[in-house]
């Protein structure tokens, strides 16, 4: 199969803006149980931030289509179909994330009780996680291709979204707190990163053991189509695996090591640490997606 | 169960010549990248697309041909996956794509075991055989059971075990392809 580039960037925003839109639902239950200020910070921009990412990631989609115009058709089957399940929930999930964000964009003019915005939050969480899956379920339902019809595809794309989003808000409070002119916000925003650095960790191991686990259990298919895919990874497609585990996960790893460590003795300055991550972590998720499609040998 | 078309292809007939190919593009009118219907050769795993080369060493040669239009499946994975509706199955089993619905998302390309529905560049819709449905509605047969030289296809209702194919699907032993995939094809073959 060939890279579906439309669906690369597609699947790339909405996994940074699904994870974005955990951290915010994260945010705002840490919020409504009574936590310190800081967390509404976390909650806003994350909102912002999965609003632009998701509005780019639908806005590419229709491109790998042969109609885009006629892109709304494909929401008519939603009783077998996951492509249009995936459709609907997106459009659900980019209504939600703009109330959403607009609940924190205009919270100074327009009066929102503190309630309605968890409300929000929590719905879009819900698209967005209904979202993920529908997207997910789109390749791992394929039984004509084995690389993806596993339910490591689900996984593959949950910690994606996990990875992608957690770096997105980090790096996005790590760039606020350099604009950031009050030496007390800064304080506060740098306490925010600690968590995101060790979220960022456990998010980067889990890449390493789904990305592992794909290998081995194409391997271990007994398919002509999965030995092709193998025997494709290894061979001409190894500069791209090297770029997914080594670029793309190993680095980061010791990127977020180096900034965990550096968070125990000066939190405000891991910011640099995590930003690299980030960077690091973009190239290795497009690669994993390039390989997604490249390796999809049907049988 | 209910009335399905198909056909019935008998492979140690089948020399290959591939009318019946060329006969769909005629009664059909495809792009000339586009195959509704194509012919497979099944012979030496080495030989290149289009190259007639038998496997094994002489004497002991053996070479055959596998035409493959679509299968119009009891349960098209195509139908169930496509996110528009434009594929339907009619109450005769035949299964069509509503060029004016289709998006051209190629979805259906990818989960059809058979490699059948074709994307067209030029109109950004998926194409298929149709099992010459405007001639099945005038009592007539495929294009390709109409051309093959050598009688090597029967249509009919392959659920009607009266029918000249339900006769041939129970007597010869016919097969179906990738029965693992659980679609139920209708086209059945007759091994050579």
């Amino acid at each position: 199969m060939q890279i579906e580039i439309p669906l690369v960037i597609f699947t790339l925003f909405d996994g940074l803006a699904i994870g974005a839109t955990a951290w915010a639902v994260a945010a705002e239950w840490l919020d409504w149980t009574g936590q310190t200020e800081p967390h509404r910070e976390l909650a806003q921009w994350g909102a912002y931030l999965a609003l632009v990412c998701l509005a780019i990631g639908l806005l590419a989609s229709p491109f790998h289509l042969g109609r885009p115009l006629a892109m709304l058709n494909g929401l008519s089957n939603l009783g077998s179909s996951w492509i249009a399940r995936e459709a609907l929930f997106g459009l659900v999930y980019l209504a939600l994330a703009a109330v959403y964000a607009g609940a924190w964009l205009l919270r100074r003019r327009v009066s929102l009780a503190r309630g309605w915005r968890f409300v929000l939050a929590n719905l879009a969480g819900l698209a967005a996680l209904a979202m993920i899956i529908s997207q997910a379920m789109i390749y791992t339902v394929v039984r004509t291709i084995p690389t993806w019809n596993n339910s490591l595809t689900l996984l593959f794309f949950g910690v994606s979204a996990a990875l992608l989003g957690t770096l997105l808000v980090g790096s996005g409070l790590v760039v606020l707190e350099a604009l950031t002119k009050s030496p007390a916000d800064k304080t506060r925003l740098a306490a925010l990163l600690p968590p995101v650095v060790r979220v960022g960790i456990w998010a980067v191991i889990g890449a390493i053991l789904v990305g592992a686990l794909q290998l081995v259990n194409i391997g271990a298919t007994p398919s002509a189509a999965a030995s092709s895919a193998l025997r494709l990874l290894t061979g001409p497609l190894i500069g791209l695996v090297s770029l997914r585990f080594v670029v793309g996960m190993l680095v980061p790893l010791v990127l977020l090591g180096a900034a965990w460590v550096q968070a125990r003795r000066e939190p405000q300055r891991i910011g640099t640490w995590l930003i690299a991550s980030f960077g690091c972590v973009l190239v290795g998720e497009l690669a994993a997606r390039a390989l997604f499609f490249l390796s999809a040998l049907h049988i | 169960m209910g009335k399905q078309y198909g056909m019935v292809i008998d492979l140690g007939v089948c020399v290959g010549c591939h009318a019946c190919t060329i006969a769909c593009k005629f009664e059909n009118g495809t792009d000339l990248t586009i195959d509704w219907h194509r012919v497979e050769t099944v012979g030496d795993p080495k030989a290149q697309v289009g190259q007639d080369i038998p496997k094994g060493i002489y004497p002991n040669l053996s070479l055959s041909w596998l035409p493959v239009p679509c299968q119009h499946c009891a349960n098209p994975p195509c139908l169930a996956a496509c996110p528009t509706g434009a594929i339907s199955k009619r109450a005769d089993g035949i299964v069509l794509i509503d060029q004016n619905r289709c998006i051209g998302c190629r979805y259906c390309s990818w989960v059809c075991p058979y490699h059948v529905p074709q994307f067209n560049a030029a109109t950004g819709t998926t194409e298929k055989c149709t099992l010459c449905v405007h001639r099945v509605d005038q009592s007539l047969v495929p294009a390709c059971v109409n051309a093959c030289v050598y009688g090597a296809r029967v249509f009919g209702d392959v659920n009607d075990p009266n029918s000249e194919a339900g006769k041939l699907i129970a007597t010869r032993h016919a097969h179906v392809l990738a029965p693992e995939q659980e679609t139920g094809p209708s086209v059945y073959y007759i091994d050579p």
